[in-house]
């Protein structure tokens, strides 16, 4: 451990003595939104470095590396984790949150995600993602005497206790049969043909299921909804985006570049995401409560990604870094207009709730609706443009099955994103809530509503970066 | 005389497992769990490890089982008689069978990577067993180890978030 490598983790390192700092100053200043707002400097500033400070060395001690995609991953987790800790300002106000413990952990689980999403060997992998996750076990159940958010919290340990064992397994499994824990050398490794194959591969078997709980693809989604709905609103949001995004983008690299290799493992990936766009399609449709069902809609959205990881190569990857930014921005959205929307009394989360809100929100209510028709994929809305990306990827590389999949699914997505939308705008009024956000969040929200619009007009910024990003 | 050996310890340690999924009383069943343990710490042993050992006694066979006796006690589970599940042992034992054949299977039917590390057994009677390991761990992989004290302190952070009472 050299000058060079601490200098090239300095994002990272930023993130984690932030968060003790955060967690020392809160034992003595008890101001939650001081220490929220502290958080939310300090994930700028690490994003600030990782884009801008060029480190000295790509490769951190054979465990992480620094390149280019890496830090753009850091960029965007940071951006996420410190958007989410200015939205729940509010919040953690209304529901007497410790302000310092819960920027601590959420910068804590900046830090996993970046760790996630920079790793090159299997152990800062499981090191990342084991940071990442106990992190969000805390901040789900965080809120106290709610029997819902301790449901949660007690579903999300369970399941992701039983994907650490699939990991810790398949890492064994994987390192048995290759020798090695570097990431792009296990892959390659597998391709030698030699009598330890069938074990390798019976590890990249775990290693999905393992990921498939994580991002829950289809057979291992049974959590999301639960923990989602439990949850309190914010973290949600970050679970739905971030949490994804670095295991995704952890996984990336490894199926881009390994080849040949793990070419057995691409008709399971197959089978997954077509599971994962039709079942989660239909399991959204009868959702009454908008928290699940942006639990179901999350679902689906891991679906078409997995297209772009079947895809591989450089188009599939830039379409999947393309669709994973517009898509955490709309989702990101949809839940902090839900964060907005909590008072004393708790979240509104039932379409019956949200009836008639229009008319007492109209700006809130207007910005959601952008959200949701973003996710559908409406044409002047950036989401349109990324799943036009996503599925031309899948065309030119030959998966048009999947493709023409991924186009129904989202015709039929229609339904449910527009029911709350209609809800909204309902003549009568059935809420009280007559809550009125703070200006922090509404400019927030409004500066995400306002990149999608500009984004589905204008894309090509964020295409040149991601192309300069994967050349 | 050393095979014969391993084999009285194997039969111990695949008895007094079976007898921990068994037993209708959860103290027996963690005492039976004790015994596992410490069967395999000698097989660790006959590896030529005694580090490994000596931790497999310490952590698991000391402190996690006190942790599980302790967490039977507290919960008052000692009383309570597990109700009989013949065919659950019967249905587990089948699958276990199984899994140990493809098991053997996948084993025999490859050789080893071929791509031996760095530590050789001769290294290791120079050096030590227990040096190398605190090398590899404080040298070589002193990032993760940093990485793994954070996260032990996200997680007493967490286990003081979620037992206090309201700020």
């Amino acid at each position: 451990m050299n000058q060079e490598s601490l200098q090239s983790l300095l994002p990272q390192i930023l993130l984690a003595l932030g968060s003790t700092a955060i967690l020392l100053g809160g034992a003595w200043v008890r101001n939650r939104r001081l220490w929220l707002l502290v958080g939310a400097l300090v994930a700028i500033v690490a994003a600030l470095v990782a884009a801008f400070v060029e480190p000295p060395q790509i490769d951190i001690l054979g465990m992480y590396s620094a390149s280019a995609y890496a830090r753009f991953c850091t960029v965007l987790w940071s951006l996420t984790v410190a958007a989410t800790l200015v939205i729940s300002c509010r919040y953690v106000d209304i529901f007497r949150f410790g302000g310092g413990e819960y920027a601590s952990l959420m910068l804590f689980a900046a830090a996993g995600m970046s760790l996630l999403s920079a790793a090159t060997s299997f152990v800062g992998l499981f090191l990342g993602l084991e940071v990442l996750t106990l992190a969000l076990y805390i901040l789900i159940a965080f809120r106290h005497g709610d029997t819902r958010g301790a449901e949660a919290g007690m579903k999300y340990l369970v399941f992701g206790a039983v994907a650490t064992a699939f990991l810790a397994f398949a890492i064994a499994l994987i390192y048995t049969a290759t020798g090695t824990f570097n990431l792009q050398a296990a892959a390659v490794g597998l391709q030698a043909g030699d009598g330890l194959r069938p074990l390798g591969l019976a590890g990249w078997a775990l290693l999905l299921v393992a990921v498939g709980f994580k991002i829950s693809l289809v057979p291992f989604h049974l959590w999301t909804p639960d923990v989602y709905q439990g949850a309190p609103a914010p973290v949600s949001g970050l679970l739905a985006t971030a949490a994804k995004g670095a295991v995704l983008a952890a996984f990336l690299p490894l199926l881009v570049m390994s080849g040949e290799g793990i070419a057995d493992i691409k008709a399971i990936l197959w089978l997954l995401a077509i599971a994962t766009m039709l079942v989660g399609t239909f399991a959204a449709l009868p959702q009454t409560n908008i928290k699940r069902m942006l639990a179901y809609s999350s679902v689906v959205h891991m679906g078409y990604l997995m297209i772009a990881l079947i895809v591989a190569g450089a188009d599939g990857s830039r379409a999947l870094l393309f669709y994973l930014v517009v898509y955490s921005l709309a989702t990101f959205g949809a839940f902090g207009i839900i964060t907005t929307f909590a008072d004393e009394n708790g979240e509104i989360q039932d379409y019956d709730d949200l009836r008639g809100l229009a008319a007492l929100h109209p700006r809130r209510s207007a910005l959601l609706a952008v959200f949701l028709l973003s996710l559908t994929g409406i044409p002047p809305l950036a989401g349109f443009f990324a799943k036009f990306g996503l599925f031309q990827a899948a065309f030119r590389g030959g998966y048009a099955e999947l493709a023409v999949i991924g186009v129904i699914a989202s015709v039929i997505s229609v339904y449910y994103y527009v029911r709350p939308v209609i809800a909204l705008y309902a003549p009568e009024s059935a809420s009280v809530c007559r809550d009125v956000a703070a200006r922090s969040e509404t400019l927030l929200l409004v500066g995400c509503a306002a990149v999608i619009v500009i984004l589905g007009v204008y894309p090509t910024p964020l295409l040149s970066l991601v192309a300069l990003i994967i050349p | 005389m050393e095979i014969l050996f391993f084999y009285l310890v194997a039969g111990v340690a695949i008895v007094s497992a079976f007898f921990v999924v068994k037993c209708r009383n959860p103290i027996n069943s963690a005492l039976n769990l004790v015994t596992t343990f410490i069967c395999l710490a000698v097989f660790y042993v006959m590896l030529e490890s005694p580090f490994m050992a000596a931790i497999q006694i310490i952590v698991y066979a000391g402190a996690i089982m006190v942790l599980i006796i302790f967490v039977i006690m507290l919960l008052n589970f000692g009383q309570t008689i597990k109700g009989r599940y013949t065919h659950g042992i019967a249905a587990g034992g089948l699958v276990s069978v199984l899994l140990m054949l493809v098991a053997t299977q996948l084993v025999r039917s490859g050789d080893a990577t071929g791509t031996g590390g760095p530590v050789t057994s001769a290294m290791i009677a120079e050096v030590g067993h227990t040096e190398l390991i605190g090398r590899a761990l404080f040298l070589d992989f002193v990032l993760p180890f940093e990485i793994a004290g954070v996260l032990l302190l996200i997680a007493i952070v967490g286990a003081l978030i979620i037992a206090k009472q309201k700020v």
